[in-house]
């Protein structure tokens, strides 16, 4: 989706975290929200069910400054988690720009981030995207739980592609602004379309 | 001045209507940015990504019942007798957007719904007829936006959002 418009110098962006269900997507969305000052953020939209899991997805815009010129804008997107909300994950991930996946660091989980990450591949590949060209970072998060799995495993199981990736405790923010920074980077050096 | 964006072309056609239509007006891409709002606050980028959510999910709802499904002619409704939102989407150069109202405390939706199908019918007319001027054969822009960013120029970045 990645648009620029070269007349008022501007680009818009579009990142998805992606993940297992409870690892942890909303939480880096929201701690970004908190910590981001009132006039350089938009209005964070949070569809939920009851229990606060999400539903559909989250969204924060966030307006940052100008890189060479380029008033740049994020658009950040976590889907929904859980398994039976395949097909609202499907749309989301429509005209992506950049992907974090936030992995869930626990040994119990383990099944549940490799099912998670197949899926994010099976999707972007029915979505025509070529998966060696969609920047993606990854996030080991809950590094402070116990009965974890050491990052080696992680990155050897979930990580064939070499992707960057950062050990996190969103729920405390380590990790989190990091993570979204490498993805911002990658993202921006990806998009086509030199000056003239 | 002549129009050189769908943005600018947009705006020269909408801004004047703003005067005789009571509601919140706005268009956005299929991709959910936006290209047009009346209000310009803090919910301004948000409306354009939910309306996309919005549409996108009815749309596909639609194609799960009956398959290949052509959404071309479709409208999206949201409404009581008294307020509501209401999308149309339409093609300019290729590509689908979508032309939306949100509105409360109306006495005549029918009659707001009707004017802005009417704007959507002049909008595709205007572009139709005063197509955007053509790029010249070559200006295509090649590579890469930025060819490199260096770790200081994003946390700069960063920093400018107060983070």
């Amino acid at each position: 989706m990645s648009f620029v418009n070269y007349h008022t110098k501007e680009i818009n962006c579009k990142i998805v975290y992606y993940g297992p269900g409870l690892g942890g997507k909303t939480t880096n969305i929201q701690y970004i929200y908190q910590k981001t000052s009132s006039g350089n953020k938009g209005q964070m939209i949070t569809l939920n069910t009851e229990n606060e899991r999400t539903l559909f997805f989250d969204f924060l815009p966030l307006d940052l400054g100008e890189i060479r010129g380029f008033k740049t804008r994020f658009h950040l997107y976590t889907v929904p988690g859980q398994v039976f909300y395949e097909a609202s994950r499907k749309l989301i991930l429509r005209g992506v720009d950049g992907l974090v996946f936030v992995a869930d660091s626990q040994v119990e989980r383990m099944e549940a981030n490799l099912e998670s990450f197949h899926g994010l591949e099976k999707n972007l590949l029915d979505q025509g995207y070529d998966l060696s060209k969609v920047p993606m970072v990854m996030q080991w998060n809950k590094r402070d739980l116990p009965n974890i799995v050491p990052v080696e495993d992680l990155q050897h199981q979930l990580n064939k592609r070499k992707n960057p990736a950062f050990e996190a405790i969103a729920s405390q923010g380590h990790g989190v602004f990091e993570t979204l920074k490498m993805v911002s980077k990658s993202v921006l050096l990806n998009i086509k379309g030199g000056l003239e | 001045m002549k129009a050189v964006t769908v943005t600018e072309k947009v705006k020269q056609l909408l801004d004047p209507k703003l005067g005789t239509i009571k509601a919140r007006l706005f268009v956005t891409r299929e991709d959910g940015i936006t290209i047009y709002d009346s209000v310009q606050d803090n919910t301004t980028t948000s409306v354009a990504a939910l309306v996309s959510g919005v549409w996108q999910a009815s749309e596909a709802l639609m194609n799960l019942v009956y398959e290949q499904n052509d959404v071309k002619e479709f409208r999206l409704g949201f409404d009581t007798s008294s307020q509501g939102i209401y999308l149309f989407p339409f093609n300019l150069t290729g590509k689908r957007y979508f032309l939306g109202a949100i509105y409360h405390e109306c006495l005549n939706p029918g009659q707001l719904k009707r004017q802005i199908a009417l704007i959507k019918e002049e909008m595709e007319r205007s572009f139709e007829t005063e197509p955007l001027p053509k790029k010249p054969v070559g200006s295509m822009r090649q590579g890469y936006l930025f060819q490199d960013i260096s770790d200081a120029e994003i946390d700069r970045l960063f920093s400018l959002g107060g983070i």
